[in-house]
């Protein structure tokens, strides 16, 4: 129990994706110009990536190891899919926001590192925490980049304007490049509160 | 040769099973994505061009078959009585696929209004025909009147740099006009 609990707390801070682990950089940059984009982006990613490190764990004994690849590629696709139906059946306007970048969280480097490196070696508790932990810490670091950059970029939170009419949008927050440097400046806060936590100024 | 039928057995195996399932939710689910698809791709074309409905005409909407093909129409409703009809055609635009949603008017027939449901023109050249300047242009055509442009020897006006999309457009609204021409006599006997 406690080694899940570990599991768990590894991904919200130390390995806390796409901050330490710089994996799943694209759906970041892609989705987060908004808080909404952004936090159904990780709730997608969580789901898919809690059930496949299950599944995958489960299956340990009886996936064949030259074949393991394409085994996890089939149950990470088929989770991918039931997301996608399940948002296109009950939160529409969410999909059509992600659009394209839903079907992609196939091929998104978090859940298949996970896969390979975490829940095809542990068991199913430990990889259900890993997956859980990894999975809350995207969501968070993507709704905490989506906030600053719509913030920033379009002057809102979740599609409602904060600042009076007076304020001019900085359109750099709300592209790519935003993306960049938001999560520059965040990966350096991060490092520097480490740094300082060690005792190193 | 144990390995080869262990490795195809495991893999036949967890592919068939995701398979069903996938099939599976998709049968749960196609109504409801039917359903919300209709809502807010089509929904807000069809609203834009059955202006005077008092109705949902998502929910008044009736498939017809014509020529082998089948038709959904979309009515719009005032007072109990039948103020307009919608229906969607696709062309091939520049940048893909371009579904039209045109309303006519179910007594003279006549083209009420045109709105774009789904395009992927050019931003800022191609996707100017979703603009009010051109859409406009296409009310008021009558039965005999297929869309076509000017070029073409019709009576639209193209959007300037965007003929490929504007052509796109007309064509999808001369298919619609056809199609009502088709289906108008079989509408509870034509005028009532």
């Amino acid at each position: 129990m406690k080694t899940a609990f570990i599991d768990f707390t590894r991904g919200l801070w130390e390995q806390i994706p796409p901050f330490r682990l710089v994996l799943g950089l694209c759906p970041t940059l892609a989705v987060t110009s908004s808080v909404t984009g952004g936090v159904g982006m990780g709730i997608a990613t969580t789901f898919v990536l809690v059930c496949s490190n299950v599944l995958i764990s489960l299956l340990r004994p009886v996936i064949h190891p030259k074949v393991r690849i394409a085994v996890y590629i089939v149950i990470i696709a088929t989770f991918v899919v039931f997301v996608e139906m399940a948002m296109q059946a009950w939160a529409y306007p969410v999909y059509q926001l992600l659009g394209i970048f839903i079907p992609l969280i196939v091929v998104n480097c978090i859940i298949f590192g996970r896969a390979e490196a975490f829940a095809s070696k542990n068991n199913v508790l430990r990889s259900f925490a890993d997956g859980l932990g990894m999975g809350l810490g995207f969501t968070l670091s993507l709704a905490v980049i989506g906030l600053f950059r719509e913030l920033l970029g379009s002057g809102a939170i979740a599609g409602k304007a904060v600042f009076g009419p007076s304020f001019l949008p900085c359109t750099l927050m709300a592209k790519a490049p935003g993306a960049f440097i938001t999560i520059g400046c965040f990966l350096a806060i991060m490092n520097g509160i480490d740094l300082r936590k060690r005792g190193i100024k | 040769m144990n390995d080869a039928v262990k490795m195809f057995s495991v893999l036949a195996g967890v592919t068939t099973t995701c398979g069903l399932l996938l099939a599976g939710a998709h049968d749960l689910t196609r109504e409801r994505i039917f359903s919300q698809e209709l809502r807010y791709t089509k929904g807000p074309a069809i609203r834009a061009v059955l202006t005077d409905a008092t109705n949902d005409p998502l929910v008044d909407r009736k498939a017809v078959a014509v020529s082998g093909k089948e038709v959904t129409l979309f009515f719009g409703k005032k007072g109990g009585s039948v103020t307009g009809m919608a229906l969607e055609t696709a062309a091939q635009g520049y940048g893909g696929p371009l579904h039209v949603i045109t309303g006519f008017d179910p007594e003279s027939g006549k083209c009420k209004a045109i709105a774009v449901a789904l395009s992927r023109e050019t931003p800022g050249i191609g996707s100017r025909i979703t603009g009010n300047a051109f859409t406009e242009s296409f009310a008021g055509l009558d039965t005999a009147t297929f869309a076509a442009l000017r070029k073409d020897g019709g009576t639209i006006d193209a959007v300037s740099g965007a003929t490929i999309s504007s052509r796109a457009v007309c064509s999808a609204v001369a298919a619609a006009q056809k199609l009502f021409k088709e289906i108008r006599p079989s509408l509870s006997g034509g005028r009532q």
